[in-house]
């Protein structure tokens, strides 16, 4: 499991939408939103997956950038005894 | 804790720090309290935080370190760096994962028999040491080359600038240091430290990344900072959502990248052009009396350039003239003359750009209203006109006065993380010492030697070969031996076969600190494993002049050392005499906490001259400082009383301190106010002075050059222009994110992009294979086509990360002979479909 949070950049004009379809996407969940920008926490099997997801969500219409928050990936590091 | 629970904890710590992200964009007072500091709720998970600061870029993002068990297991963005307030671009995904490639190098291998073969610490210094005490005594100085880093540590920078400046001239038997010094930051900003340095005798900019949010008005010259600097990309489209109807972007370059795609108006030129772009835009300020007047008389002075001063195309720059820097004072009725014959019909007929985008790029820019900041990077930098291209842009902002003011300046963007704080600042480049000061300066040479405690005339005082002149030095046999660090030239410089043939044909001796095994490593007679990044206790200075720290975080692996230890081991194998050794004289710190004592005796270099750097505890405390950090009292400092301007300066610290995020204006810079008071003839209104250009009565330079093209254009044998560069995925050599899996599997190989039109004409299909053939060699590439960039037609880009076709065997080590930074973003190629 691996969970990382983003800010999302949108254009004025497409923000609705842009949130209609990251809500639409099961491991993401708008957690927060400002002027024109929407915090999401992400839920990934991988860092990979997560990092696909982002440039996915970097490539739709009206998003202007992605940043990335903050990455806990715990499982990835550690082995399972630990 | 049950993965349920743990999962709940890890989401609502993720929600709390997204949020607070969102709200420190609104902050606009540099250590206003945040909701989400060091820890936070995932604290109750068991992870320890540290600060510590993005490997990759010059942003100098600020990044939370969390470790669990002795491992890394979470980053975040730093809420409390105001570099970038919390966010990280998608690199950040990946910053740890560096740490951990396969095929880390754990043990010192040595060359025997033509193979490297692993080998203990003790022979391989041993090797080293017996090596440099050879060539020393029997060829002096002058044999011995280092080939640093922007991304050393300043720590590490500074260690290696006295190794070779002040060490290795108590064996050498010509009795000086050595000054072939430099980083490979000379391929990455020296025109942008020329151009500094010329126009106001200090480099670096006097704005901040906090001008973003107060500016209405963004100029980006050939610099995709969408892709290259994100974080300051998402600030500067946060601005403009805030206010889109006033904000503007003009995105000037020669392909269409998403900066492109996101500005209000984008110019697309003939590579090289900028200059004729630049001059365009200072004629239209002065003809439409657009000029800051009082500006103009109170802080300028006016001056020609040489001209056709050639490309360092000749080993040892034989056609560069020696007057190539040359400046000339004029008038500003000659400057205007000058500037009057880049009308928009001429420039237009020059650069390919359109009449009336001109006339609409020069509106925005000359509007007396508006407040603009212009940013560029490579694109200026690597440019045999580059220098002078840097100071077109100055010029434009002095005639305004749009400078040393919140929201308006000029802004050289940097490649690497300590490209300022360890190249510039250190001073770690063959003409240079700390804080500004050259070799060729008695008096400068004086001041190092009695930092240093060492006889003054062990400082060698004549320019030492600055990096491409070092590497053809390689092919003649003059160089004997050289050690690179934190850097892989065997990939990165251009025309690169000459070199690579070099290193294999000729006598000299070649050593490789470095985290894996790289081009570089693969021609070195000894390969030194290092510690990287977290692994080491450290600290970058970023393009905004801000200098961070952090503490040794994680455990490298193996025998990995850092490259301080190296070189002191190295150093204290070298015999002055029975009882000293060079270690002895340049390296005499307490061992236990040698950091703080380094880091103080190179402090005190900065002090009292307006590149005061903060004292290493407060460094250790805060996340990033910016200098210069002054402090009020005299006793503090022990240099200058600030006490009687105090007052009038805003963003001062309770402490008695305060960081200058905008110098040379006495509303901010306790210096300029200091000056101002002792100089009442240069007070004026706006309270702004030129305090370090004494030079000339305390002006700042602008430039008459002209437009002159570079050292190869395209012709009918090789048609295109060649442009090289970076990918998102991609850092530099891709010695680090190609051994991310996840950035190889997105990015695995080089390309070469063309414009659609271009492609259709040659009937080349993305995914074809092309051999791209230019002067020196050819190589074959994968085509790419509506890729995320658009060349303009008649040019191709090739990214420069991969190691196994690299785009360097046929660019051209042409150069500019001000700043002797390459070009690689202009040659001429032709490409055929494989």
């Amino acid at each position: 499991m691996v969970i990382s949070s983003w800010v999302i950049h949108s254009s004025e004009s497409l923000f609705d939408k842009i949130k209609t379809n990251l809500t639409a996407i099961p491991n993401i969940e708008i957690t927060d939103e400002q002027d024109f920008k929407l915090a999401a926490v992400i839920e990934t099997k991988s860092t990979a997956e997560a990092a696909d997801l982002a440039s996915h969500v970097r490539g739709m219409e009206g998003v202007n950038g992605l940043d990335i928050v903050s990455h806990f990936f715990e499982d990835e590091t550690l082995d399972k005894k630990e | 804790m049950g993965n349920v629970g743990r999962r709940d904890f890890l989401k609502t710590a993720a929600a709390s720090v997204a949020a607070a992200s969102l709200l420190a964009s609104c902050q606009t007072k540099e250590g206003e309290p945040l909701s989400q500091k060091m820890g936070g709720v995932e604290d109750q998970l068991g992870i320890e935080w540290d600060k510590s600061v993005c490997r990759f870029c010059g942003t100098g993002c600020g990044v939370l370190v969390g470790r669990k068990n002795g491992k890394i297991v979470a980053t975040k963005g730093d809420p409390e760096c105001w570099s970038n307030k919390g966010l990280n671009c998608i690199k950040g995904y990946f910053l740890s994962k560096i740490l951990y490639g396969r095929d880390r190098l754990t043990k010192p291998l040595i060359r025997k028999n033509g193979k490297l073969v692993e080998s203990t610490w003790d022979e391989a210094l041993d090797l080293i040491a017996s090596k440099y005490s050879e060539i020393l005594k029997t060829h002096g100085s002058d044999a011995v080359a280092m080939f640093g880093s922007g991304q050393w540590t300043i720590f590490e920078g500074y260690a290696a600038l006295k190794f070779m400046k002040a060490g290795l001239g108590f064996i050498a038997k010509d009795g000086v240091g050595s000054n072939h010094l430099d980083p490979n930051a000379r391929m990455c900003m020296a025109s942008a430290v020329a151009a500094f340095m010329r126009t106001f005798q200090s480099d670096e900019p006097m704005g901040s990344y906090e001008d973003i949010e107060h500016a209405d008005t963004f100029f980006t010259w050939g610099a995709n900072m969408a892709e290259m600097h994100p974080v300051l990309f998402s600030r500067i489209i946060d601005t403009k959502m805030k206010n889109p109807d006033r904000v503007k972007i003009i995105d000037l370059g020669t392909q269409y990248t998403r900066v492109s795609e996101e500005a209000d108006l984008y110019l697309e030129f003939q590579p090289q052009t900028d200059l004729a772009i630049a001059n365009y835009f200072a004629h239209y300020i002065i003809k439409n009396k657009r000029y800051d007047k009082q500006f103009v008389e109170d802080h300028l002075v006016f001056k020609k350039g040489e001209t056709n001063i050639g490309y360092g195309l000749k080993d040892g720059g034989a056609d560069i003239p020696k007057t190539a820097g040359k400046m000339e004072k004029i008038t500003f009725g000659e400057y205007k003359k000058f500037v009057a014959k880049y009308t928009a019909k001429h420039t237009s007929k020059i650069s390919g750009v359109p009449e009336d985008k001109l006339k609409q790029a020069a509106e925005f820019i000359s509007d007396p209203t508006r407040k603009v900041c212009s940013y560029w990077t490579m694109g200026f930098n690597q440019h045999t006109r580059g220098t002078w291209v840097n100071q077109l842009v100055y010029n434009i902002h002095l005639l305004t006065g749009k400078i040393s003011k919140p929201g308006m300046g000029p802004f050289s963007l940097t490649g690497q993380p300590s490209a300022c704080g360890t190249a510039r600042e250190v001073g770690t480049f063959v003409h240079r010492l700390p804080a500004d000061m050259v070799v060729k300066n008695e008096a400068h040479r004086k001041i190092a030697a009695d930092i240093w405690k060492i006889p003054v005339e062990k400082i060698n005082p004549k320019v030492g070969l600055h990096t491409i002149e070092m590497f053809r030095a390689t092919e003649t046999g003059r160089i004997k031996i050289l050690w690179t660090q934190v850097t892989n030239p065997y990939h990165s410089m251009p025309n690169l076969n000459r070199f690579t043939k070099a290193a294999k044909e000729q006598d000299i001796f070649i050593i490789a600190s470095d985290v894996y095994p790289t081009r570089t490593t693969e021609v070195a007679d000894v390969v030194l494993p290092s510690a990287m990044w977290v692994e080491k206790e450290g600290a970058y200075g970023n393009a905004e002049r801000r200098t961070q720290h952090w503490n040794k975080i994680a455990d490298s692996p193996g025998e990995a050392k850092t490259e301080i230890w190296q070189m002191y081991e190295v150093a204290k194998r070298l015999k002055v005499d029975e009882k000293t050794t060079v270690a002895d004289i340049i390296y005499n710190f307490n061992q236990d906490n040698y950091y703080e004592e380094l880091w103080e005796e190179y402090r005190s270099f900065t002090l009292g001259i307006g590149k005061d750097l903060a004292p290493y505890k407060v460094l250790r405390e805060k996340h990033g400082v910016v200098w210069p950090y002054v402090a009020r009292d005299k006793a503090v400092n022990g240099k200058i009383d600030f006490s009687d301007v105090w007052d009038d300066i805003e963003n001062t610290e309770p402490n008695g301190f305060t960081s200058v995020k905008w110098r040379y204006n006495s509303k901010y810079d306790p210096f300029a106010a200091r000056f101002i008071k002792d100089h009442p003839e240069r007070s004026f209104k706006d309270g702004i002075v030129f305090y370090k250009a004494k030079k000339n009565d305390y002006r700042a330079t602008v430039l008459a050059v002209p437009y002159e093209p570079p050292g190869e254009v395209p012709d009918k044998e090789y048609p295109f222009w060649l442009c090289t560069g970076r990918v998102l995925e991609h850092w530099h050599t891709g010695t680090m994110t190609m051994r991310v899996p996840e950035l190889r599997r997105v990015m695995p190989r080089a390309f070469v992009n063309f414009n659609p039109e271009d492609a259709k004409k040659y009937g080349i299909n993305r995914g074809d294979l092309v051999r791209v053939t230019s002067r020196r060699g050819s190589v074959v590439f994968p085509a790419d086509i509506n890729g995320r960039a658009i060349p303009q037609k008649g040019s191709v880009f090739i990214p420069f990360f991969d190691e196994s076709r690299m785009v360097n065997e046929i660019t051209l080590d042409q150069y500019d002979p001000i700043s002797k930074e390459p070009d690689y973003k202009k040659c001429a190629v032709k490409v055929e479909k494989v």
